[in-house]
């Protein structure tokens, strides 16, 4: 009788480390970042970040407004990389480029749009269109991770890893050209190059949301955000494909 | 109460788990995470593959393609063979065949276990499948198979799935058989099975009829000593209810009985067939009755040769009568098998021995064939043939290194000759570095230990060359039969080896031992027959059924591994393919065979002793390794003596999969080893009593066959059969981590001296055009630290202080679990430069390598800092740079280095001064005020016009101001391991004048126009005053 009982506890136990199902995982991913809806309150973004090449500073500010607007700035010192992604169009600006706003392709466009997701592709997932699949369990870089498979609606996958132990996502893995970061995922466009986004150094802002607080992108280094507001306004201009005075830079 | 005591035992154990788990989880154990960054190298090469054992590819998009390799894994291309990825490094290496699914591309089967059943093949664990095109597998089932010669898939209802097995090669097996599932892999069903020595080995199903199945069946058995193929089971048989009945098709075929058949049915006209049938009269035979009757057609040599191992026979999709085979060399008819071309070697020689071949549906002028040899491409239906140059699947069993620097790596491929390639070259190692020295199928390299232009090669059988390097040219100095003696047999791997305490010894066995001390010149016999000599397995002369097959592979009773004691050079051990384990202390004057002691340890007799370690630091320790395959029996063999061989422990861990190839034991830390087996690389930290898998970038499930300690570089370099040689750089980490260390959280490991270099090779003209290209050691050993877990909330970052105390660098760090690298260049942070214009100035990425000098180093990791110091010293064996040439071009650089900073405030201050006037230039309504900012900005934007390039925006004009001038100079003198010359330092000069001439002219500007604008955008209440602070500088 006891041998059924502790078979019992045991079957138990074990069930329960096998029951997580992806909404339970995702669930406990949101809950580790403020809940649902703390992450669904997101409405724009703007973070200001660096990242640190030898020596050499690199500095990226964002803008992100929920459906309508990703813009990122790039200062290298002795360039700079900008794009800008709305629900409508992209364009990106480069040293290699006419040295205006250039189109995007279509393609391009229609991919990192996914990018106009404040939160994260992950939440809400389902409302949003896209299907997610818990592959299981895999060691990332020694780290005991859930393997999430994203479908976006738009066809692309995007694979997010999530720390058995913290819950947080600590990295994802798309193919294509795609971007990651919080309202990232990528897309197709650029064949079957794997871009591989890892996450760290999290920390809570001052209005109480969560954020990974350093992104590395293989060879791209890592960036550290030094800043990032939440729900704060826009300004118009951001929308345009003009070249805009940076704020801790100057750029003429 | 006993019953009592023990469920109570078992109620606290379950408590504990249930509600201290912090306890249980607070173990820290030692596993290939703890060594996180430390990760393996793949040297390739790619100039010589490997044996392909499978090809699939899309018929959707016709560029994705899939190779299945016999012991490297699945390799994936998305871009028609120009680059490839691995997709199946979490699983066992050996490949039988792949499969797509015909409607849903995504869909790829894998059955595990290569069916080229030669000597050397591995052996699989199931068959997978993905369903995302390789991203993810699962496990389907059939593990006991061990070899999967094909998948074939209903094209009408997908989830039909026929999977020949032909079973195990080395025991019988009630596992063989043709299976069938119905639901896409989840269960199969045994559908055709004839008995438990005959396997099926080939199957296809008619296009037009699915439920039309064809299935050869195929009688064989390996054992160490002889090889058969063909019995009374080998059959070629038919099913037309989707294999629930199946009759055997007779008529037109030869007498029975049959060894291996290779068919194909005519995919545009399936009442056609083809077969190649191994018998008496081994021929070529053709249906055009969807196989009720079939007539033999004349065939060459090459569509008929070794059927064992050549059974690829394939019709194109579109036309009938266009058909190829793939053997020793590659045959296409175009008249349905009448008569045969083979494929020319115009455009370069096309490797021999074929086992697989795509053929393009979108495009079937272009064919995709495995070799022996690696993968080729053809666009011209198979007449001439491109090599893919990328795939580095190689099968090396043996490895070793030499002293250079960098050290080069030596060893043997199956059926690829011996190699010599660098560990680091210029641009990274390049399938161009790496030097063929020998043909033949290539075992054991080894480099003269005492001259640099001599290595030690040989082909299969003993046929041993001493080899000159540079010009690869070779003596034979095979020692030879000696009057009354018997025949010498030779392993068809047979041992080379130097000495490790006398290095002058050269050692190679038969039957015998023999050592010579004068480069092969002349061999000294030291034993008598060492092996059992057993008689009955010496009759190779009748080995191969029915087709004879007597390469060497099966010679047996012979010397396998020889190994001289580090310690004393008279204590030499021997182990043979037979089972014996002999040692001399003397020399070779006596010899004792330890098969009967290690045989109480619960090792098999009649094992192969596959090597031999003797202890460099305790002469009465030795490991062994002992592979028992061969009698179908995989487990893992490895012991351990500590009183010379008198008596053995086995070592034995749970981690450990496939039978023993290798033992290694450090050349630093007694109590690491390495492990190399059929399945996997395997190390510990603890002398033996617990291993863990190395993962570290190496395949889980790799075919390790050898394991080399390059001494001076610390680096473990691996000879695997299936990714070539990979290299863990720098195992020193390992050497150094305990338990003790792997439970702190943070630990900076102290770093070694230094010397200070911009590396080892410079930069190269252009970047590598294709092949496979490995990367380098770092030439800069990289600052090293642990992190008991995965930092999630805080960063890392690694800051340099010179004596001074002042910061030099800061990095930011990896956070892994595990031990973590960090690059410092050696330089200090670039200067901050001029921003703006249309160039992109890389003076912002140069900066001075620091000097010598005793730097602290502080890793942050969070709130917490860990100190350490690195010792910095010029490089005294760069005899083109002294430390006084050292000297003077670090003040060259701080001078330049300066002139940017210089140049970078005047243009800053230009900037800020445009973007006041900018920013309110539309807001001014006195006119004069306007008419005088805009004539400043004019004058500002003039001298930014000198100060750096703004009118080109071309990358490829070549606008030149005065910030493109100092980074010429500056680029020069600190890119370069050099005193700065005369002209260099006399620019030096000159520019420092024109910086000094611009601040000048900044300044003018600013006091002719600066106050009456400052003042006017006052008065309109534009700006508010910001009187100076005491102290402050004014501008300029």
């Amino acid at each position: 009788m006891k041998r059924f009982w502790l078979t019992g506890i045991l079957a138990g136990l074990t069930m329960l480390a096998m029951a997580q199902s992806v909404d339970d995982v995702i669930n406990n991913y949101m809950n580790a970042l403020g809940g649902k809806d703390k992450l669904l309150s997101i409405q724009s973004l703007h973070t200001t970040g660096i990242a640190n090449f030898n020596g050499n500073e690199v500095t990226t500010e964002t803008w992100k407004v929920q459906d309508k607007l990703y813009r990122s700035e790039t200062n290298f010192g002795m360039g700079s990389f900008a794009m800008l992604v709305t629900d409508e169009k992209g364009w990106m600006k480069s040293p290699r480029g006419s040295g205006n706003f250039d189109p995007m392709p279509e393609e391009q466009v229609k991919s990192m749009q996914s990018m106009l997701d404040c939160s994260n592709p992950l939440v809400n997932y389902a409302v949003k269109g896209h299907k997610a699949e818990l592959i299981g369990k895999e060691d990332v870089e020694g780290t005991e991770c859930y393997k999430i498979k994203l479908t976006l609606k738009s066809g692309s996958d995007i694979n997010y890893f999530i720390d058995t132990k913290t819950s947080y996502l600590i990295r994802e893995t798309s193919k294509g050209g795609g971007f990651g970061g919080r309202g990232g995922g990528g897309g197709r466009g650029q064949g079957d190059q794997e871009m591989k986004t890892d996450y760290s150094n999290y920390q809570k802002t001052e209005d109480g949301y969560m954020f990974a607080m350093t992104v590395s992108r293989g060879m791209g280094g890592a960036m550290t955000f030094e800043k990032i507001e939440v729900n704060k306004p826009v300004d118009s201009k951001l929308y345009k494909a003009e070249q805009i005075f940076f704020i801790n830079k100057q750029s003429i | 109460m006993k019953r009592n005591f023990t469920g109570g035992a078992l109620t606290a154990l379950v408590l504990a788990l249930v509600f201290s788990p912090c306890n249980i989880l607070a173990q820290t154990t030692i596993n290939s995470s703890t060594f996180g960054m430390m990760e393996a190298r793949w040297l390739g090469p790619g100039t010589m593959s490997g044996r392909i054992s499978a090809i699939e590819g899309s018929w959707e998009d016709g560029k994705t393609i899939y190779v299945g390799t016999a012991g490297g894994g699945i390799w994936k291309s998305t871009n028609a063979g120009a680059s490839f990825k691995p997709i199946f490094d979490k699983y066992c290496q050996s490949i039988g065949a792949l499969a797509m699914d015909p409607k849903n591309a995504k869909v790829l089967y894998a059955g595990t276990g290569e069916s080229n059943m030669r000597n050397s093949v591995s052996y699989g664990d199931g068959i997978y499948k993905t369903t995302d095109g390789g991203d993810n597998w699962t496990k389907l089932g059939l593990a006991n198979s061990e070899h999967i010669s094909k998948i074939v898939i209903n094209p009408q209802q997908t989830n039909i799935v026929y999977v020949a097995v032909p079973g195990a090669l080395w025991s019988s097996s009630t596992d063989r058989g043709l299976y069938k599932s119905t639901d896409g892999g989840k269960t199969f069903e045994k559908i055709l099975y004839i008995n438990e020595n005959a396997g099926c080995a080939d199957v296809t199903v008619d296009p037009e009829h699915p439920d039309t199945v064809y299935a050869s069946t195929w009688e064989f058995r390996r054992k160490p000593f002889s090889f058969n193929s063909g019995g009374n089971g080998s059959g070629m048989w038919k099913s037309t209810d989707g294999g629930k009945t199946w009759k055997e098709l007779k008529n037109g075929l030869p007498a029975k009985p049959f060894g291996r058949i290779a068919f194909a049915v005519a995919p545009s006209a399936p009442e056609n067939m083809i077969a190649i049938v191994e018998s008496a009269e081994t021929g070529l035979y053709i249906s055009s009755d969807r196989g009720e009757t079939w007539k033999k057609q004349s065939a060459t040599m090459n569509v008929i040769s070794r059927p064992f191992y050549f059974s690829c026979i394939q019709i194109d999709p579109k036309d009938p009568k266009r058909i190829y085979r793939p053997g020793y060399t590659f045959s296409y008819s175009v008249d349905g098998g009448y008569s045969f071309a083979d494929a020319s070697n115009e455009g370069g020689w096309l490797h021999s021995d074929h086992h697989a071949l795509w053929i393009n549906p979108k495009n079937t002028s272009q064919l995709y064939l495995g070799t022996d040899g690696g993968v080729y491409i053809s666009l011209d239906r198979g007449a001439t043939w491109n090599f893919v140059q990328c795939l580095p699947v190689g099968q090396f069993y043996h490895v070793a290194t030499d002293n250079n620097k960098p050290y080069n790596i030596y060893g043997g491929l199956q059926d690829n000759g011996s190699w010599v390639g660098p560990s680091s070259a210029p641009g990274g190692v390049s399938n161009a570095n790496w030097k063929a020295i020998n043909g033949g199928d290539g075992f054991w390299v080894q480099p003269d230990p005492n001259n640099n232009d001599i290595a030690y090669a040989e082909s299969q059988g003993g046929d041993i060359n001493r080899v000159n390097l540079g010009t690869t040219k070779s003596i034979n100095i095979k020692p030879q039969q000696g009057p009354g003696e018997e025949k010498l047999r030779w392993n068809w791997n047979t041992p080379i080896v130097t000495g490790q305490a006398n290095k002058k010894n050269l050692y190679m066995g038969c039957q015998f031992l023999y050592r010579s001390q004068d480069q092969g010149r002349n061999w000294l016999k030291l034993s008598g027959d060492l092996t059992t000599n057993d008689k009955q397995k010496q009759q190779q002369e009748n080995s191969g059924g029915l087709s004879a097959d007597n390469t060497s592979a099966e010679n047996h009773c012979t010397i396998f591994t020889i190994a001289e004691s580090p310690l004393d050079e008279k204590n030499v051990w021997v182990g043979t393919d037979d089972g014996n384990l002999q040692v001399t202390t003397d020399g070779g004057r006596s010899w004792f065979n330890q098969a009967p002691a290690y045989a109480t340890a619960g090792i098999p007799s009649q094992t192969w002793v596959s090597s031999i370690e003797p202890s460099r630091f305790d002469k009465n320790v030795v490991y062994a390794t002992f592979d028992n395959h061969m009698y179908g029996d995989f487990k893992t063999y490895l012991a351990k003596s500590v009183n010379g061989g008198k008596t053995w422990t086995r070592i034995n861990s749970p981690e450990f999969t496939g039978f023993a190839h290798k033992i290694k034991e450090d050349l630093v830390n007694k109590d690491m080893l390495f492990l190399g087996t059929e399945m996997g690389l395997f190390a510990t930290l603890d002398g033996g009593t617990t291993w863990f898998r190395m993962k570290n970038k190496i395949p889980e499930y790799a075919l390790v066959r050898d394991i080399t300690i390059q001494p001076a570089t610390n680096d473990v370099v691996i000879a695997t059969h299936g990714r070539g040689i990979l290299i863990l750089d720098d195992v020193t980490p390992m050497r150094k981590m305990t338990k003790q260390i792997a439970e702190k959280n943070v630990v900076l490991f102290p770093p070694a001296p230094v010397s200070l270099t911009m590396g080892n090779f410079g930069g190269g003209g252009f970047p590598g055009t294709g092949g496979w290209v490995a990367p380098n050691a770092p030439s800069i050993p990289p600052i090293k630290y642990y992190l008991k877990d995965r930092v999630n909330s805080g960063d890392v970052k690694m800051e340099v202080y010179d004596a001074q105390g002042k910061l030099v660098q800061s990095i930011p760090g990896t956070k892994r679990k595990g031990i973590n690298f960090i690059d410092w260049n050696l330089k200090m942070k670039p200067p901050k430069i001029a921003t703006g214009g249309t160039k992109i100035d890389f003076s912002g990425f140069l900066a001075p390598m620091v000097m010598p000098g005793e730097y602290t180093l502080k890793l942050k990791v969070g709130d917490s800092t860990y100190t350490s110091s690195i010792k910095l010293m010029h490089d005294a064996a760069n005899k083109d740079f002294t430390l006084a040439d050292r000297t003077a071009q670090y003040k060259a650089a701080m001078d330049v280095y300066k002139m940017h900073e210089q140049l970078a405030a005047v243009v800053d201050q230009i900037s800020v001064k445009e973007k006041l006037i900018k920013d309110n230039l539309d807001k001014v309504t006195d006119s004069t005020l306007k008419h005088n900012m805009q004539a400043y900005s004019e004058e500002l934007e003039k001298l930014r016009a000198e100060c750096l390039a703004t009118k080109q925006k071309s990358i490829f004009a070549d606008e030149k101001r005065l910030r493109e001038e100092i980074t010429e100079v500056y680029a020069a003198i600190v890119g370069q391991e050099a005193a700065p010359s005369n002209l260099q330092l006399q620019r030096v000069t000159v520019l420092q004048q024109q910086v000094q001439t611009k601040e000048k002219s900044g300044q003018q500007i600013i006091k002719k126009w600066d106050d009456s604008v400052m003042d006017g955008l006052r008065k309109q209440g534009l700006i508010k005053p910001e009187p100076l602070k005491p102290g402050d500088k004014k501008p300029f």
